[in-house]
């Protein structure tokens, strides 16, 4: 069920698995999704200290699979309907690739890792060796914070600003 | 044809109050005082003291009123639960405490955080704000205490404050008052 998009039919054949393969190839012109608490905007911007970073990595939408409200949905949340939410869009090269940049000690890579009902579904997956077939593990503090900060930065100097949307359907 | 128009009575009567004393000699005039009396300076200087005094005033005023939203804010935190955001605990606390601390800290050194916040990594951030460059002082609820600057030209910084230094959180202020 939908909460966001108004064309259920179109919803379910965009977002859903509907038997699709994997699809490891990132575009470089593509967009990634994540919801982002409201709360957490200093001055409409968002604040490092609001980006979750755990041991299976960010998790993100892809705009290839996905529009960007499509990662508020419940079916992209656990099916956990989460209000107060904005979505940040950032592009797949928008993110550093191995930090710190000196001395690299960790390595970023995008997954696509579909669910049934959230196809779109992928991860920023990080570990020392940069194989998305390994474990993916948690950085030092130090590390993710600077993965935050150099994403942040470019999410603002190209002016994506954070997207708000309506709730058009029946929340559960 | 002439016109009469009538002058207004008023504007007759008080013609003579719109001028200065000197011109009818009443007064001596600018030229005729000389120097300008030592008392009239004391005066003018007591005048702009005392704006001053009136403009400091309202300056703590804004300063008192600005961190009392911030420890409003903290003390909301009290009250989030753990998982408020996906599989993150609550701040702790130790962690409030800290920041709560920390609070005072800035304010003596006239900081001027824009919010406090719930961090995604357990814990409680500071946050700082100047145009497209922000600062965050982060206090952990394992008892340890980080600091991030990015959106400036020279790039992101991150580093471990340590609490057991005297002037730590000092310090830490004065980068960050640098790179903002």
């Amino acid at each position: 069920m939908s909460i966001y998009s108004a064309d259920l039919d179109e919803y379910r054949q965009r977002l859903h698995a509907n038997g699709r393969a994997t699809d490891p190839a990132f575009g470089l012109d593509e967009l990634l999704f994540r919801r982002f608490p409201k709360q957490s905007l200093v001055s409409g911007w968002p604040m490092a200290l609001a980006i979750p970073f755990d041991s299976s990595g960010i998790s993100v939408n892809r705009s290839r699979y996905s529009l960007a409200q499509d990662v508020l949905e419940p079916d992209c949340c656990g099916g956990n309907y989460r209000a107060g939410q904005v979505v940040l869009e950032f592009g797949v090269a928008d993110f550093p690739a191995e930090l710190p940049v000196e001395n690299p000690e960790y390595k970023f890579r995008l997954k696509h890792v579909p669910g049934e009902c959230c196809y779109a579904h992928s991860v920023i997956w990080c570990n020392p060796a940069g194989d998305i077939k390994q474990p993916c593990s948690t950085p030092s503090k130090t590390i993710r914070d600077l993965f935050r900060a150099e994403l942040l930065t470019k999410i603002q100097s190209a002016g994506r600003t954070p997207r708000e949307f309506t709730v058009l359907g029946p929340v559960a | 044809m002439a016109v009469f128009v009538a002058a207004p009575i008023a504007d007759l009567m008080n013609v003579d109050k719109r001028r200065h004393p000197a011109i009818f000699g009443e007064a001596p005039s600018s030229g005729q005082l000389g120097e300008p009396q030592i008392d009239a300076i004391y005066l003018l200087d007591a005048i702009y003291l005392g704006e001053l005094q009136a403009s400091a005033t309202s300056e703590t005023i804004r300063r008192e009123q600005l961190y009392s939203k911030l420890r409003d804010d903290l003390r909301l935190l009290e009250r989030l639960e753990a998982g408020w955001e996906h599989e993150v605990e609550a701040p702790t606390h130790l962690a409030r405490r800290e920041a709560e601390r920390a609070l005072e800290i800035f304010k003596h050194l006239n900081a001027e955080p824009v919010a406090v916040l719930p961090s995604v990594d357990g814990g409680v951030g500071i946050c700082f704000n100047n145009r497209e460059k922000y600062g965050q002082v982060e206090f952990l609820n394992n008892g340890e205490a980080h600091a991030l600057l990015y959106g400036g030209p020279v790039g992101a910084q991150a580093w471990q404050i340590n609490l057991g230094e005297t002037n730590a959180l000092r310090e830490a202020w004065k980068r960050i008052s640098v790179y903002l």
